[in-house]
């Protein structure tokens, strides 16, 4: 079932002869439970487009649909509403609330969605990540790792439809980076969620369905194991 | 964890220093408010107390009206007490005695004397009619007590009572006369008798708790066909009930609450510093709050949220420090000064007090939080996980000055918002400086007792003429205990030939001592102690026309105005008849008197009343012997408290100042904190990063100073016009010295707040300033 279709999105930043083009004409779609990763060079375009799938930033033309819901139709503070019940972030920075547990953490953003946690669910949720024994500890007490963690169950509790990471492994070593790439492959066929993820580390890309290239603003399909004739 | 608010309390606790700050921020402001207003409640409340005592606790007398109307008075629901009142020979001018002493006769009823006067004293209300009230000096006068019987004689017969009581004077039975209180029919049949030609009926009314009096006497008006000669009000009690345009209550409520303007004004621009810096430092919180889909509302709602939950702690604590201050207050007042304060209630809870306090807290909060909120709202997600969300749009440019210079002048110059708040806020503690300086000199003008020439006693002659023997001077400055003795002579309403609309002065001479003294007092032209011939002095009034150079003729003597002395005199001026000061020689030559109108001493301060008998038996009983010493102490107390008031405002101000630019700094420091690491880390040295922080203190010092100078400056003029000089006279001159105060406590202060937080850094390592949160 296709759940992300973005087409034609291009982004210019500045105007004249200073304008650089971030995107140029991006179009591809991802299927629910589908595992991407987005690889290129530094100023390629990855965060921009990341950040204008997620709601974050504007394009200058083309469209983000949503089954088939257009987020750039909406008013700022609907399109707010509809990033949070529907697309989760993971950082390379993690962007955990320094003041709050790891629990708190997760469950933050289903509070500014005025819902109830669910005690079970959530604990499960810890169980999965293995953050249950830390789930009273606040974020500088825990390791790089353990802070990803808590980042992707952040992004998880609210079940959004996709899931964005940017380098979410750009922060950690490689041992930890292939613990959490598992974990988030994991959860990702566990909620069946959709994930888009930026890497640099082409080795991770083993573990996604697809690989999108993206250089000078121009996005390639790079396929991937599910899909062999994309590649 | 039930709402993303819980958030809240969960980061105060973590986020304690920056709460710390703000929290001290609002409870100076509550503490402040708390305190003003209990004070202004407990004077007004005192004053209260004393009308009560002297003018009666009604709202209204009606006279001249009929039995109707008066019946239908005494049935209005909003009426609490409606008492009437009734005397026969208010005039004392019939012969009737009881014992030596002329007889006045009244009749009202019992909550007349208990409730609305309260002026029983002994005894109680006559029951029957052979009993009678007696004022309280027969009680003397006739020898006579409760029970006793005495007679009232009068030309047409004898009337003999029993004394139920006694009351004490009031401002309704101020006779120089025995008062006698009967029943009505009593007062009915001696009105058959002697005659009621000059009875004098009037009502007095109280009304309900909560009754708008202002409105009701409106609507009694037009009711009843009443006009102002049907209705007195009590002025005094009504005045202090908020019913009366000009009341005491508005003057001191009024400034009050421009007191309240400024400390919310003050407050607002501190905690909205406080505030920005804190949302400044957690930018990328907000930012990533919005990523994981915090609306811009919700944002504000905790920024909001954050700050007034620190009211929690700081309104309580406010307001109790507030009133404590408000009670040591009123007890200093009321047993450190006595006198007039005597009345001051003790231990009172005022809660006009406590309600405006809690409200400059929630206020206060409010209008400071709603910038750093918006401000944190805006927050764009994108740029805040990209990492430049502070979105600098002035490039640095580093000049002739040292990096560190440059770099600390251009943190403070950054953002035009920044440095607002920042100069609004050292400007303000200005400003507020400025302003209640005007007070210092006001008190000092105010209180005039304690100006050079004021006399400890004088001796008067009964009728203001100029017939105290001028001999006695040097008599009387022979006594043991005198350290100074100078006389004045007197002539009043002393005719001129019509100039400037003036047909009238009243001229005062003045000796060597007193010229001395007025040297100060001098607003414009010359003392004329060093000017020979017809000049005098004219002391301001706002309503004397005269100025320096003006001449005029009394008699065939042509006075020239040497100068214009302030207002600060120990005399009174009349309205529309100047008050000259002239030599004792042009003073004899333009009146041939040569004798004293009053001779004043001044005493050793360890005199022993021995001491001041024997000047008293010097000066004779031809004359009146004026011993204002206790008077002087009385106002010289008032002048301390009023001082310590003053100073204190000033003073806490001073205090609000320091804390404000020392929170400033800290908060902009902190919000640096990273960016101080990192150029810790690429090699500036701890002093640079002190001298850094120090050009960022001063930038905002200078620019406070200039700001905070000039607006103050201008409000001083307008304070010491509207509060000296219209009373007082004189011109307003540029107060160098408090400038000059202003700009070395601001200096102090900056090198204050920049030791703080440079302590702290110094004592940490590269890393730990790199790394810390």
């Amino acid at each position: 079932m296709k759940i992300l279709d973005v087409m034609n999105l291009c982004k210019t930043y500045g105007i004249g002869e200073s304008s650089v083009n971030a995107l140029k004409d991006v179009s591809f779609t991802m299927d629910k439970g589908e595992f991407a990763t987005v690889v290129g060079e530094s100023g390629s375009g990855k965060s921009t487009l990341l950040n204008i799938i997620g709601g974050l930033d504007e394009p200058t033309s083309g469209k983000v649909l949503f089954r088939d819901k257009n987020m750039f139709a909406m008013k700022e503070r609907e399109r707010t509403v509809f990033r949070r019940r529907n697309i989760g972030f993971v950082f390379q920075s993690f962007y955990l609330i320094p003041e709050l547990n790891v629990e708190q953490n997760i469950i933050f953003p289903l509070l500014l969605d005025h819902k109830k946690p669910d005690k079970n669910e959530i604990e499960r949720l810890l169980d999965i990540l293995g953050l249950y024994e830390r789930r009273r500890h606040l974020p500088s007490q825990l390791s790089g790792g353990q802070q990803q963690r808590t980042a992707i169950g952040r992004a998880l509790a609210s079940k959004p439809m996709l899931i964005l990471a940017d380098e979410p492994t750009g922060n950690l070593d490689s041992k930890t980076s292939q613990d959490v790439m598992e974990l988030l492959v994991k959860a990702s066929k566990i909620y069946t969620q959709t994930v888009l993820m930026i890497t640099h580390n082409t080795n991770l890309t083993s573990v996604a369905d697809r690989v999108l290239r993206v250089s000078d603003g121009v996005l390639t399909d790079l396929g991937g194991k599910r899909d062999e004739k994309l590649s | 964890m039930k709402s993303y608010l819980s958030l809240i309390p969960i980061s105060a606790k973590v986020r304690k220093r920056q709460n710390r700050l703000t929290i001290i921020c609002i409870l100076l402001a509550v503490f402040l408010v708390t305190a003003i207003f209990s004070m202004a409640d407990m004077t007004i409340r005192m004053e209260m107390i004393s009308a009560l005592n002297t003018h009666g606790n009604w709202h209204i007398m009606l006279k001249n009206i009929s039995d109707k109307d008066a019946k239908l008075i005494s049935m209005r629901s909003d009426a609490d007490v409606v008492s009437p009142y009734n005397s026969l020979n208010s005039n004392i001018k019939k012969d009737w005695y009881i014992g030596k002493k002329k007889t006045a006769v009244c009749t009202m009823d019992k909550e007349w004397v208990t409730d609305i006067f309260n002026i029983l004293v002994a005894g109680g209300f006559p029951m029957t009619d052979n009993e009678a009230l007696l004022s309280y000096n027969a009680k003397d006068i006739l020898n006579i007590d409760v029970g006793d019987s005495f007679i009232m004689n009068t030309p047409r017969g004898d009337f003999s009572y029993i004394v139920s009581g006694f009351v004490k004077e009031s401002s309704a039975l101020r006779y120089d006369a025995v008062v006698m209180c009967v029943t009505s029919s009593e007062f009915e049949y001696i009105g058959s008798i002697l005659g009621n030609e000059d009875s004098d009926s009037v009502i007095y009314v109280r009304f309900k708790d909560g009754v708008n009096v202002r409105k009701t006497i409106e609507n009694i008006k037009r009711e009843y066909g009443f006009t102002d000669e049907n209705i007195s009000e009590n002025a005094a009690v009504l005045g202090l009930m908020g019913f009366s345009s000009g009341s005491y209550i508005v003057g001191l409520y009024g400034i009050a609450a421009v007191l309240f303007l400024l400390i919310l004004t003050a407050g607002v621009f501190m905690i909205a510093g406080s505030l920005n810096s804190d949302v400044e430092s957690r930018t990328e919180i907000f930012g990533m709050l919005r990523c994981i889909g915090a609306e811009k509302k919700q944002v504000i709602r905790i920024v909001r949220l954050e700050a007034l939950n620190r009211c929690k702690t700081a309104i309580p604590l406010g307001a109790v420090l507030g009133v404590a201050v408000s009670w040591i207050l009123c007890a200093v007042m009321k047993y450190g000064i006595g006198g007039e304060f005597e009345t001051m209630p003790l231990f009172e809870i005022s809660y006009i007090g406590i309600a405006f306090g809690i409200l400059i807290g929630v206020i206060t909060v409010i209008f400071a939080s709603s910038v750093p909120a918006r401000r944190a709202s805006r927050v764009s997600p994108v740029t805040a996980v990209m990492g430049n969300a502070k979105n600098i749009k002035r490039s640095f440019s580093k000049g002739f000055l040292s990096i560190e210079t440059a770099l600390g002048i251009n943190n403070a110059l950054y953002s035009k918002k920044n440095i607002f708040l920042m100069t609004g806020s050292f400007a303000l503690s200005i400003i507020l400086f400025m302003s209640f300086s005007v007070f210092v000199d006001w008190t000092h003008k105010a209180l005039n007792p304690l100006a050079p020439s004021a006399p400890d006693v004088s001796v008067v002659s009964s009728d203001r003429s100029c017939t105290v023997d001028r001999a006695l001077v040097n008599e009387l400055g022979s006594k043991s205990g005198v350290k100074r003795v100078y006389g004045r002579m007197f002539r009043g309403d002393v005719p001129i030939a019509l100039y400037k609309n003036i047909e009238k002065v009243d001229i005062i001479s003045y000796e060597d001592y007193q010229f001395g003294w007025a040297e100060e007092d001098i607003l414009e032209g010359k003392n004329i102690r060093v000017v020979q011939g017809n000049y005098m002095l004219s002391v301001y009034d706002k309503s004397n026309p005269l100025k320096t150079g003006d001449k005029f003729n009394i008699g065939n003597t042509e006075i020239e105005v040497a100068g214009i002395l302030s207002a600060d005199t120990p005399f009174d001026v009349t309205e529309g008849t100047p008050l000259m000061i002239c030599s004792e020689e042009l003073f004899k030559k333009l009146t041939g008197e040569k004798n004293y109108a009053v001779i004043d001493l001044q005493l050793d301060k360890d005199i022993s009343d021995e001491e001041v008998l024997a000047i008293r038996n010097t000066a004779g009983d031809n004359y009146i012997f004026s011993d204002r010493r206790e008077t002087n102490m009385e106002i010289k107390n008032t002048y301390i408290t009023f001082s310590i008031l003053v100073y204190s405002f000033v003073g806490v101000i001073a205090v609000i100042a320091l804390f404000n630019i020392i929170n400033s700094i800290s908060m902009s420091v902190n919000t640096a904190k990273k960016k101080y690491g990192i150029m810790r880390a690429l090699g500036m040295s701890r002093i640079q990063l002190v001298k850094m922080i120090g050009a960022e203190t001063f930038t905002y010092s200078f620019f406070g100073c200039i700001t905070g100078c000039a607006a103050g400056l201008f409000i001083n003029r307008y304070m010491f016009i509207k509060i000296i000089g219209a009373y007082f006279g004189g011109s307003w001159r540029i107060p160098i010295f408090n400038v000059a105060a202003v700009i070395v406590f601001i200096c102090i202060a900056s090198v204050i707040a920049v030791c703080f937080p440079s302590k702290n850094i110094m004592k940490r390592s590269v890393a730990q300033v790199l790394h810390t949160e």
